[in-house]
This record gives structure tokens, sequence and C-alpha cells, in this order.
């Protein structure tokens, strides 16, 4: 895919825009949560059968 | 910041310490990647990093941080923890992922760059989404597992998605001036 770059010389202070090619883009994969609500229901239940 | 003789340790004259603002830039066009040339982190020790991000794109925006243009994304490395709600999630990646910012948000990321003499160049960043009405928030610590002994001379910010830097981000890194 062909994006624009902004480039800046920390030094010179100097800054251009440049376009060029990038790979093309992986789809974005949303992380796996654990949920902390549904965790700690699970353990009172665990408790209260005396399992833990 | 001069040390000390003998066994104490002492800091510079007041006013000739502190933070130094090297960048501040603004996008009046989209990008895909925001590139920092000329740094010198071996000398500087320490970066603070603002991004004051926005998402244009229909897509979510994974924006990696390479440094001195070595862009193999093996050669990094990451670990991250995100709360969203009442879930957390952790993730480990061989990449250089710093976040995710899905399509159309507003996000800040703020990070800090330093690297321990002979060591592995190591950033720690932090995202705060608003997400609705809640707060999430995005921690990650990145580190160049190729750069060991590396002076980071050059900081390349870059999106997956095509110009996925949105018009009015904005870059601003500090460093210490000693």
């Amino acid at each position: 895919m062909k994006g624009k770059v902004l480039k800046f010389n920390v030094k010179t202070k100097k800054k251009e825009i440049i376009e060029k090619d990038f790979p093309e883009p992986k789809p974005y994969v949303e992380p796996k949560g654990f949920d902390t609500e549904k965790g700690r229901k699970l353990i009172e239940y665990a408790e209260s059968q005396g399992w833990i | 910041m001069p040390l000390g003789g003998g066994s104490s340790v002492g800091f510079g004259a007041s006013g000739s310490t502190g933070w130094e603002k090297i960048v501040d830039e603004t996008l009046i066009a989209a990008a895909t990647s925001i590139d920092v040339t000329s740094l010198d982190l071996d000398t500087d020790a320490l970066y603070k990093i603002y991004l004051l991000y926005y998402n244009p794109t229909g897509a979510t925006n994974i924006i990696s941080c390479f440094f001195n243009g070595d862009t193999t994304a093996t050669n990094y490395d990451y670990q991250s923890l995100t709360g969203s709600g009442a879930a957390v999630s952790t993730v480990h990646g061989d990449n250089a992922q710093v976040c995710a910012v899905y399509a159309g948000r507003y996000v800040t990321i703020v990070g800090d760059l330093s690297a321990p003499v002979g060591a592995n160049p190591i950033g720690y960043w932090e995202q705060t989404t608003k997400d609705g009405s809640d707060m999430n928030f995005y921690l990650n610590h990145l580190t160049w597992t190729a750069g060991s002994g590396a002076n980071v001379n050059r900081i390349t910010f870059t999106g997956n998605q095509a110009n996925g830097f949105g018009i009015g981000t904005r870059l601003i890194i500090f460093k210490v001036v000693s």
C-alpha cells in the first residue's frame, strides 16, 4: 500500500513529506480478555461449594 | 547530570537541568508513518514521548515503533496489558507493536524510551482511550531485541493502515538536559 511519511530531523529541524510503499496490512486480532467480574463470581461459587 | 565528587551525589545548578522539547510536529496531512532522525539516546539518556493520535481510517490501526531504521518486526518483542471494563488481557508478540487504535478513535499515547548502558533499548508505552463513557487503558513494554548496545538515533512510528495517522495527530518528544 502507498502512504505518506512525515520525516523530521531533530538537529536541522528540517521536515519533509514523502510517499513510499508499505507492506499490506494484516487484520487486527482482538486479544481474548479474562472477565474479572465473572472470575470473582466463579471463585465465590467454588468457595460456596467447598471446592476451594 | 554531573555527579558530585567523593561519596556524595549532586545535581546540576538550578536551571541547567530538566526537560527540553526537541520535537513538536502536528500533521497537516494524513500519514502512514512519522520518522524522527538525528536523535542521540546515549547522550540524551531518556526520551519522553507524547503521541496525541487520531485514527481517521475505517479499521484498527496497529502502530509499531522501529529504531534506527530496523523495520524487521521479529527484531522486536513486546508484552502488553489491557484493561477494558471488567476484562483484562495480556499479549506477547515478537514484533514492534506499541498499540492498536480502533477506527475513528482519538487517544493519547505516552512513552518513555531509555537504554541502559550496553543493553537493549526499552520503550514503555501507556495508552488511554475513552470508549463510550468508559476509560480503557493499554500498557506496553517494547524492546529492540536486535539492538543490544545500539545508540538509538532514529524513531519511526508506522501504522499498518494507509495514512492511518490523521490530520491533527501531534508528536511531542522531550529529552533530558544535563
